[in-house]
């Protein structure tokens, strides 16, 4: 899966450098979203910020783009543009871009995060806030449709048909999309934490 | 790709998720902040303009690479930049030069063209037929890449795309300026790029125009001009106006032996701007079984017709400014 999403991000990125309306939106669609919840996690909420921090980063993407490599997930490419963008911001409205870093922007759990799949050191006291922060970075880091496959089907209890009617393809096909969406999340959450998942993630 | 605004915030839908550990996680992280579609569209507009601009920028940069050996080319009637001569690797080629006007030039029938190819035209001009069928023509003293199968950049000059009748197979090209962008729906559809104005003419069906971070949309028998530092300018065009004369002159030749009446009837129709009409269903039905012979190469559609007419005694073909009548000899 992590090979062939890689693929798709090289992919995805050439048609967007080489000028495709459809796949601008594709990308747009995709990403814009995933970076402005990663941003508003890092500014205390503060939408306006947010906005600005995403836009000036999107719009320095697209203009970067046909330099992608594709040596990490596109995600994590953009995070990465992203957080300089974050702490310049920060620091020209006085704040102390340290003080504002979230826990998963430590370098070991971005790793973890980009790669999904690396074990971290003991951490086994965490609040449900904790969980349910690292919870939504993990979801983020998923493509779109295995976050919103999951939170469809768990948080709203849609039937599969629903969620394969909101991502347009078959009742089969979308339940194959929740079975690698599970996977991928389970994979990438137990990555991040070192917990004994007998309780979570049996 | 999954659209987030028709997950987030909305109310729970029907059936009971099923209570496993990855449902209790997500439940206790509660569903992810939405994001405010005024945001989304803010955001969206800005970065496409500058992604627009991006692009426009580097097609402008490497044109400006390749118009070095044009200015040698420059007194060839038809000339391909790099001509078709430069190695392009293993990459099949996009599309087949079908006609060249006014004369020999370093094209000729039957060259191919590569992703990414620029053509200059001198006095004559140039049609292209892709491999989906798509015919496209550039007019004399024209310079455009074709960047893809469906994507085109009017450097200077005017250019004509004909994607196929409106209710055809989905066929669609895009047509890139420095001013902005046109995209058909299925039609008929000429762009122009002169002295620093852009127009969209259209034909037959519709066409979606990009420019000064702006839509706009032109239909059949319309003209929008756009400039710089001006207002959006709509005319009347009709799709039998003269000014389309150029376009049926470098129409890809219709080879006409053992193909029935109506195919023909139909290209040049839609060659001709008019509308196809049979007086009766027999006419119909006669122009589907009569086959023609012969070869009608090197003719415009309009000499086309006359050269036909004598060859079907027993069909009245008449045309006037809006249609291209077919009836039964009585």
């Amino acid at each position: 899966m992590k090979r062939s999403q890689l693929e798709e991000d090289k992919a995805l990125a050439r048609r967007v450098a080489g000028g495709s309306e459809a796949a601008f939106e594709e990308f747009f669609q995709e990403y814009f979203p995933r970076l402005y919840r990663f941003v508003l996690a890092r500014v205390r909420a503060d939408a306006a910020a947010a906005e600005e921090i995403v836009q000036r980063t999107m719009c320095l993407v697209v203009r970067k783009i046909a330099g992608y490599r594709g040596e990490a997930l596109l995600f994590t490419w953009l995070c990465q543009i992203c957080r300089n963008e974050i702490a310049s911001t920060l620091r020209e409205r006085g704040h102390d871009p340290e003080a504002e870093v979230p826990l998963e922007d430590n370098p070991a759990v971005q790793a973890a995060l980009a790669s999904l799949s690396v074990d971290l050191g003991p951490e086994q006291s965490q609040s449900a806030d904790e969980i349910a922060h690292f919870v939504r970075a993990t979801l983020e880091y998923l493509p779109t449709r295995y976050a919103c496959a999951l939170e469809m089907k768990y948080i709203r209890g849609c039937s599969v048909d629903e969620i394969a009617e909101a991502l347009g393809i078959s009742s089969k096909a979308a339940e194959s999309v929740l079975s690698r969406a599970r996977a991928a999340f389970k994979e990438g959450f137990s990555s991040l934490w070192d917990f004994e998942p007998g309780w979570l993630l049996e | 790709m999954v659209d987030e605004r028709s997950t987030n915030g909305a109310a729970p839908g029907g059936g009971s998720p099923r209570d496993d550990s990855i449902g209790r996680l997500l439940r206790l992280a509660g569903p992810r902040p939405a994001v405010p579609q005024h945001v989304r569209e803010r955001v969206h507009s800005a970065v496409r303009e500058e992604w627009r601009r991006e692009i426009r920028r580097r097609r402008t940069h490497r044109w400006g690479l390749r118009l070095i050996p044009a200015a040698l080319a420059a007194s060839v009637l038809v000339a391909a930049i790099f001509g078709g001569r430069i190695p392009f690797g293993d990459e099949p080629p996009i599309a087949t030069v079908s006609l060249v006007s006014g004369g020999a030039g370093t094209l000729a029938p039957g060259d191919t063209i590569h992703r990414g190819q620029s053509l200059a035209t001198g006095n004559g001009g140039v049609a292209l037929t892709f491999g989906n069928g798509l015919s496209l023509r550039l007019a004399a003293d024209t310079t455009a890449i074709v960047e893809e199968a469906d994507e085109v950049t009017l450097v200077a000059g005017r250019l004509y795309a004909d994607t196929g009748p409106s209710s055809g197979a989905g066929r669609s090209i895009t047509v890139h300026t420095e001013l902005g962008s046109a995209r058909d729906r299925g039609t008929q559809f000429a762009v122009g790029y002169v002295a620093g104005a852009m127009t969209v003419a259209v034909r037959e069906g519709s066409v979606a125009v990009d420019a000064h971070g702006a839509s706009y949309s032109a239909e059949a028998g319309a003209k929008l001009t756009l400039e710089t530092d001006a207002e959006p300018r709509y005319e009347k065009l009709p799709p039998h106006d003269p000014s389309w004369d150029w376009a049926a002159a470098l129409a890809p030749p219709f080879d006409i032996d053992r193909q029935p009446l109506i195919d023909f009837l139909q290209w040049a129709a839609r060659e001709t701007g008019r509308e196809l009409v049979f007086t009766s269903d027999a006419a119909r039905v006669a122009a589907m079984v009569n086959r023609l012979s012969g070869t009608v190469e090197g003719l415009t559609p309009s000499e086309a017709i006359d050269a036909v007419r004598p060859t079907i005694p027993s069909f009245s073909l008449r045309a006037d400014d809006r249609r291209l009548v077919v009836s039964l000899s009585e």
